[in-house]
């Protein structure tokens, strides 16, 4: 089943159309990166789906049902966690999960165990006092933990490591890997290196819709594609090595000028084996042979058009 | 119910770790007290300041000595304008303030049903407008009695009731104008305007008969006996009118803004 579906959404705020056309499908119990540049949408999708704003057309499920503005049905699915958590600055953070379980419908037993849990498991044992004083990456913190109060099916997270230091984002990746298998992951970020982490899916949002989803593997595969500078030391040597190389499959000569020529191939790490073996067998000494891969953030680059 | 108990419980909450509450329960009693001595008073500062007056030390003057309603005047003005002025700023555009932090957005994508988020918010501030105007008023008629005692005065009930109305208008009028204005100047600073233009139409005999204001306007007249109960009827349904329309169509319209 999936988790969430998205079909033709959009949404303008006044002349500016935020989201054209967006398809979307969220497996359950993966993890889904949402990717895209600042102003892409991925914000205002989110709020859509937990029907914080209303959209202009397209239909959101959520495990199957229908997700519509205004409605709180599907919302007792979903953890929210938005890109800067505000909380009401009188409340302890316990007292706070305590109202967000209140309102989950969670039995008071439970949500003294949930609660005691995710303090722990967010980093916030032992800290007493109220939010107003915490900083934002406690808040963050928090707005981890409320989010995952009440067993949400499907947790919607913007951004959630961008407040904090390098070991408290590894916490909190670690936190929503190990969700995995029992709940359904959609989280935004500019952090590339996150997606690659944590990842079974990436979708990329751009010019108001979806330009890009694919899983992490097939992702992890196109950036491992890339170019292959080579350079010999007399031109005899470069045309003699191009016209066999010509001969294999998969290689395509992207620039060929004196005694250097760029090839473009899927597999740079196979075509640089080839290469060598290709000179080898012809004698042919290499001066500079060299790996241009293309990383993920190469390929979000290209997606967005930047 | 459940979720309207609980986001109660929430509002209790912050009245007190917020010390609105205290603050509020300490202006309206200090307002009351002061009604009363300013009442017995007055009449002496008069006769004072008539002394000391150039040129009118040999002169004599009587003053009218205070009166159970002059008390009660002194309350219904005192509270009718400060007291409802400070609850206006405090709770009159609780639910902007809400839109605008974000807690209210947090709460909603949870599942806590809007109607729950707007109408609680409005409860808290009739609440606090209520208990603390019932409060100074407990205090205001004890110490008149005490002071007046055998001065009794008409249609307490009636009088008393019209100026609470009146209040919680105004705080309705305040809770739609917040599902419409995305900054508190507008639900709070349009029901302070009221509160001062309303008496304009009074200037109208057709319209002040019907008007809100009149129950502000009448509550010492009432108790006076110089005004008919019967005349308040059309006001306090008027009144009673703007209240639930406007309560209706904040919750309509807080349903459909976007968070």
């Amino acid at each position: 089943m999936q988790a969430l579906t998205i079909r033709s959404l959009k949404k303008s705020f006044k002349n500016v159309h935020a989201i054209i056309n967006l398809d979307m499908n969220v497996p359950e119990n993966s993890v889904y990166g949402f990717l895209g540049k600042n102003g892409a949408g991925k914000t205002t999708t989110m709020k859509i789906i937990t029907g914080l704003l209303k959209s202009d057309g397209g239909e959101i499920e959520v495990f199957g049902q229908p997700a519509r503005f205004g409605e709180t049905k599907v919302n007792r699915m979903i953890g929210y966690l938005p890109d800067v958590p505000e909380f009401y600055g009188y409340m302890t953070s316990k007292e706070y999960l305590s109202l967000c379980a209140k309102v989950s419908g969670v039995t008071p037993a439970e949500a003294a165990v949930q609660i005691k849990e995710l303090i722990a498991v967010v980093g916030l044992k032992g800290i007493n006092r109220r939010i107003k004083t915490y900083s934002r990456g406690m808040k963050q913190r928090l707005g981890i933990a409320q989010a995952l109060i009440g067993s949400p099916k499907l947790i919607l997270c913007d951004e959630p490591t961008s407040a904090l230091d390098p070991e408290g984002r590894l916490e909190v990746l670690q936190v929503l890997n190990n969700l995995r298998e029992r709940v359904t992951v959609v989280f935004s970020t500019h952090i590339l290196a996150d997606v690659e982490r944590i990842c079974d899916r990436v979708g990329v949002l751009n010019n108001g819709c979806l330009a890009m989803e694919k899983s992490i593997s097939e992702l992890q595969s196109m950036s491992m594609s890339g170019r292959i500078r080579v350079e010999t030391y007399d031109e005899d040597a470069r045309s003699h090595l191009l016209d066999s190389l010509g001969q294999l499959p998969g290689f395509k000569v992207v620039v060929d000028k004196d005694t250097t020529f760029f090839l473009e191939a899927r597999d740079t790490k196979e075509a640089a084996v080839s290469i060598c073996k290709t000179a080898a067998d012809l004698s042919l000494p290499l001066r500079r042979l060299e790996r241009l891969e293309q990383s993920l953030e190469d390929v979000f680059m290209e997606v967005t058009g930047q | 119910m459940r979720y309207f108990s609980v986001f109660m419980h929430k509002e209790m909450v912050e009245l007190w770790r917020t010390s609105k509450a205290l603050i509020v329960a300490i202006v309206f009693l200090a307002l009351s007290i002061m009604s009363v001595l300013l009442a017995i008073f007055t009449p002496v500062i008069m006769q004072s300041v008539f002394e000391m007056t150039p040129g009118m030390s040999g002169e004599t003057q009587t003053w009218p000595e205070a009166t159970a309603v002059d008390s009660y005047a002194q309350f219904f003005s005192n509270i009718g304008q400060m007291g409802l002025l400070m609850i206006i700023i405090m709770f009159g555009a609780g639910l902007v303030r809400e839109k605008r932090q974000g807690t209210a957005a947090l709460l909603t994508a949870r599942g806590l049903p809007r109607w729950v988020v707007a109408l609680g918010k409005l409860t808290t501030g009739v609440g606090v407008w209520t208990v603390a105007y019932l409060l100074a008023f407990g205090v205001c008629l004890a110490c008149t009695v005490f002071y007046f005692p055998d001065d009794p005065v008409d249609h307490m009930v009636l009088s008393v009731t019209g100026m609470w109305l009146y209040g919680i208008m105004l705080l309705c009028v305040g809770f739609v104008l917040s599902t419409i204005f995305k900054s508190s100047g507008g639900p709070v600073g349009i029901p302070i305007a009221l509160l001062f233009l309303l008496p304009i139409l009074d200037f109208w005999k057709t319209t002040a008969k019907f008007s809100p204001n009149w129950l502000f306007t009448n509550s010492v007249t009432l108790l006076g006996g110089t005004v008919a109960p019967r005349d308040a009827l059309a006001p306090f349904l008027v009144t009673l009118a703007i209240c639930l329309l406007s309560v209706c169509l904040g919750v309509f319209l807080f349903k459909e803004n976007e968070l």
